[in-house]
């Protein structure tokens, strides 16, 4: 499990995360959303022990990960924009990673040449594309067998192919290995298909922090054509998040149970009465509405 | 692979070495020409074809070896020292690698170790490996030195120990891979670089200033690493008393305290290292503590170099306005300096808003400053010294009428110390008056030259001096000063140019145009004199008895002190007073070896040097076709 308490950092007077926290379930594929700017990458580099905090702590089962070598050894992260020696190959990358993680596992290594078989592990990694050196990441990073994987946007730059067969591998780690996945993406259609928990980063801050499905559960979207054409006056203690119209057709975008806001709803004897799921996109859009930071309409 | 949490990482130690093999492959290459190669090439043709003994092959190998110790070894040292640095630690100069790096399970002590150590085997694997290069090469020759080997081996290790730990310490406090080697380079030479800085500053604005060989420079050339073990560390070779020549290095003192200095500078590397931000990487400083010293120090030396050179370029030191300038001219390159460095450190050009009350700061500093500089209430930056304190005075860029051949009087004499320090204090005394009296003079120094034609006087002319005073501290004083030379300065024997004048002629009657060889060294003379009959100038020789005749008479008049009179001005009285001849004498000396040499003096007779003229008519140099002509004579002959 990791636990990130309080945490703050601040670069030059600029307050990057503002008393951050948040719980990563053992074991959890946890998806880190936010907009950018939010400090999902900063917050990333405080679990795997290369930022210091100005004040809190981040522990791994309850020890710091900052210079400690024992917690950092269970760690790997794929950045977004992965780090190798100047004229080295996928293989010399290998022999660094065997010589620095004690549970590299070079059978495995061995084993996963086949699903990274475009990479040529004896080419120089500069001169591999942005996908390939994205492939040769998780297949170093892989081979690692670690208990904790972060990731940073690590589906960027590879094809629909090559994805599904990685999520395949994660999820495949996570079922037989107990493997903790905390990933940062943009991506929230992919993330909703593999997350089972979600936070959402803003100003420094997690605004919430729950699991997808009580996520999923705690918001509506309610299709709803009233007996007369303008929105009656709704209770001011049912929290929309969105309201919107066309012809006689109203979306109401609601916090609260399907049930619950259905039967609420009910009361005002709609002609047609509608509750549809949201996606991770549409509630990611919709809370950090709520944050000001809303789609705006603009007219170019 | 077990992972120890340990001090060291073999893997990544190994990654260094084959990463970075073109910095120790050109290091051990460039050793290996200087050393081993060279040694080869003479042991086939040098040597051989000298047919030196073995002893006197070893003597010279340990020359040669340690001539390249105590100078190139420096050098590399310094330079490579730097690049060694400068590859191992580069992961904290990029934002992707310090992350990545830092990301590794890894203490930051490992980390900082292992690089070390790395830089360190960058340096020192191949000079063990020029050692034994070296060794076998003179093995193969019969002419094993291995002592000398040793002692080259160890200096570079201290070299290198310093150099490099130094480098590694600058590199903390940066994560700039372009500003490394240049703080590293600047740090080298900052000391000594600051004190010509002041010293060029002060000597622009501050009446006399000048740049003094002084305790301070000596020791700010100690706190130059580079410098000072290059003036310091040297060859030597001395015969013994068994006719033997002993060859070895001197300054290991310095050596050994520089190696420590480096061990130490290491510990506080990783010190700072600890503490280092990983996000800095990037930032020209890293520190947030060294962010000031690194602003202000910018806009301190840019204040200083700058305004020095647009001065220099632009305006007069001798101007009663030059404080001012100098103070304005501080102002706007400090202001530059200030603010170019604020860019740096927040990679931006957008710094003007926010910093104006740093900007403020400094400008109240560098007034301070200057103001002290220049007025200088408790004599610190311009003193004149006491006459207890000197033990000898030398007055420099004399140029006088009569043109002497030297430009520079020592005077030990206390009575005359203490004339030159009155002078001193008089010419302090009257700066204002002097300077405006320059300024409105309005006339530069002018010669008088043989083709002018026309006979001209120097009514008043600028003359710049200097008194270099040795001091009994060791110390050694340096101040000049340009000073107004006229008929009515001259007049009042109070002025800095009467006394000045008095004082190069009583220097003179102190000693005698011999400096110091006798009238029986003399073995020949000459006299370069116009026949007035055919025109031509002649070369009158004279022999060595007429020769000895001519300067005991020369000397008769000179201690009757008749000749030997000078002036500061090409004046009438010097014209009218001055035969335009001068009388050579060759002399000859014997060097310690026993080797002959001949030296040239030179004497100008005046009207007044009647034994000197009647010597010269009595051996027939003076006729009515061959008359000495004064100087005024001379031009108005010119004239016709």
């Amino acid at each position: 499990m990791i636990e990130v308490k309080n945490v703050s950092k601040s670069f030059d007077g600029f307050q990057a995360l503002d008393g951050l926290t948040m719980t990563v379930p053992g074991g959890a594929i946890y998806g880190l959303i936010g907009p950018n700017g939010a400090g999902k990458s900063t917050i990333l580099r405080h679990i795997t022990g290369a930022y210091r905090p100005d004040t809190g702590s981040i522990l791994v089962d309850g020890k710091p990960v900052y210079e400690n070598p024992e917690v950092k050894r269970r760690v790997a992260v794929i950045p977004d924009d992965f780090y190798y020696f100047l004229t080295a190959s996928t293989r010399d990358m290998m022999k660094l990673y065997q010589g620095l993680y004690p549970s590299f596992d070079r059978a495995r290594y061995d084993s996963l040449r086949e699903i990274f078989s475009h990479v040529d592990e004896k080419h120089p990694f500069r001169r591999l594309s942005k996908g390939m050196q994205k492939q040769a990441a998780f297949w170093l990073t892989l081979s690692c067998n670690p208990d904790i994987l972060v990731l940073d946007e690590p589906v960027d730059g590879l094809d629909p192919v090559m994805r599904r067969q990685v999520w395949s591998l994660l999820m495949g780690d996570v079922a037989e290995r107990g493997t903790t996945v905390l990933v940062s993406s943009h991506n929230l259609r992919e993330l909703e298909d593999v997350c089972d928990h979600v936070g959402i980063l803003n100003q420094g801050k997690v605004l919430l922090e729950r699991s997808l499905s009580e996520l999923q559960e705690n918001v509506v979207k309610m299709q709803v054509v009233f007996q007369e054409k303008e929105l009656p006056q709704l209770p001011k203690d049912m929290e929309v998040l969105h309201v919107s119209q066309v012809g006689r057709i109203h979306t109401l975008i609601i916090r609260g149970h399907a049930v619950d806001v259905t039967n609420r709803l009910a009361v005002y004897s709609p002609i047609l009465m509608d509750a549809i799921p949201l996606t991770l996109e549409e509630i990611f859009i919709y809370e950090l509405g709520g944050e000001d930071y809303a789609v705006k309409d603009i007219l170019v | 692979m077990q992972l120890k949490t340990s001090l060291f990482n073999p893997v990544l130690f190994r990654k260094n070495l084959t990463r970075f093999w073109p910095i120790w492959t050109i290091y051990g290459l460039l050793w290996f020409l200087m050393i081993p190669a060279e040694l080869l090439s003479r042991f086939q043709s040098y040597y051989q074809d000298q047919g030196l003994t073995t002893e006197e092959t070893r003597r010279h190998i340990s020359a040669f070896i340690l001539r390249s110790a105590a100078q190139n070894g420096i050098i590399l040292a310094f330079g490579f020292g730097c690049i060694a640095a400068l590859a191992v630690f580069s992961y904290l100069y990029q934002h992707r690698s310090a992350v990545a790096m830092h990301s590794f399970p890894l203490r930051r002590e490992c980390l900082f170790f292992t690089s070390y150590l790395s830089g360190l085997a960058f340096l020192i694997f191949p000079l063990a490996v020029v050692f034994l290069s070296a060794a076998a090469v003179e093995l193969a020759f019969g002419a094993l030195n291995v002592s000398t080997l040793l002692v080259w081996f160890t200096a570079q290790v201290g070299y290198v120990l310093f150099f490099y730990s130094f480098a590694v310490f600058c590199a903390m406090f940066t994560g700039n891979l372009f500003a490394l080697p240049i703080f590293y380079g600047i740090l080298s030479v900052l000391v000594p670089g600051l004190h010509l800085l002041l010293d060029n500053a002060f000597s622009q604005f501050i009446y006399g200033y000048e740049s003094s060989a002084s305790r301070m420079q000596g020791l700010s050339v100690l706190c130059s690493p580079p410098l000072a073990l290059l003036t310091n560390v040297d060859v030597v070779e001395r015969e013994l008393e068994d006719g033997a020549v002993l060859v070895y290095m001197s300054g290991w003192n310095l050596i050994i305290l520089y190696a420590v200095v480096g061990l130490i500078l290491a510990g506080a590397a990783l010190a700072v290292y600890r503490r280092r931000q990983v996000e800095t990487a990037g930032d020209v400083v890293s520190v947030a503590l060294v962010r000031p010293v690194f602003k202000y120090g910018v806009a301190v030396c840019a204040a200083l170099l700058g305004s020095t050179m647009l001065f220099d370029a632009f305006f007069d030191s001798n101007s009663p306005y030059s404080a001012g300038i100098m103070l304005v001219l501080m102002l706007l390159c400090g202001g530059v300096g200030y603010f170019v460095a604020q860019m740096l450190l927040e990679k931006s050009f957008r710094v003007f808003g926010r910093h104006w009350p740093g900007f403020a700061v400094l400008s109240a500093v560098l007034a301070a400053l200057v103001c002290a500089a220049y007025f200088d209430p408790l004599q610190v930056v311009a003193p004149i010294p006491a006459a207890r304190q000197v033990e000898s005075v030398s007055i420099l860029n004399v140029n006088t009428y009569p043109d002497s051949a030297r430009n520079r009087i020592d005077i030990e004499d206390p009575a005359l110390i203490a004339g030159i320090l009155d002078l001193h204090h008089t010419v302090v005394a009257q700066r204002t008056e002097t300077q405006e009296k320059l300024r409105t003079a309005g006339r530069s120094s002018s010669y008088l030259t043989e083709t002018s034609g026309l006979p001209h006087v120097e009514d008043e002319e600028s003359y710049y001096f200097r008194l270099q005073y040795k001091l009994a501290n060791g110390g050694v004083l340096t101040r000049g000063y340009t000073i107004l030379v006229s008929q009515a300065e001259l007049a009042n024997p109070d002025s800095p140019a009467a006394r000045l004048e008095k004082i190069l002629n009583d220097c003179d009657r102190s000693g005698d145009f011999m400096e110091g060889y006798t009238v029986e060294q003399v073995f020949q003379a000459e006299v370069n004199l116009k026949n007035e009959t055919t025109g031509e100038w002649e070369d009158v020789t004279l022999d060595q008895a007429e020769a000895r005749i001519l300067c005991q008479a020369a000397l008769d008049d000179w201690k009757e002190g008749i000749l030997g009179r000078v002036w500061l001005i090409c004046s009438q009285d010097y014209q009218e007073s001055t035969y335009a001849h001068n009388i050579g004498f060759s002399v000859s000396w014997r060097d310690e070896r026993g080797e002959s040499h001949t030296t040239s003096l030179w004497v100008t007779p005046l009207t007044t040097s009647e034994r000197t003229i009647a010597a010269l008519e009595e051996l027939g140099v003076l006729n009515k076709d061959r008359p000495l002509l004064t100087v005024w004579e001379r031009r108005l002959a010119g004239q016709e």
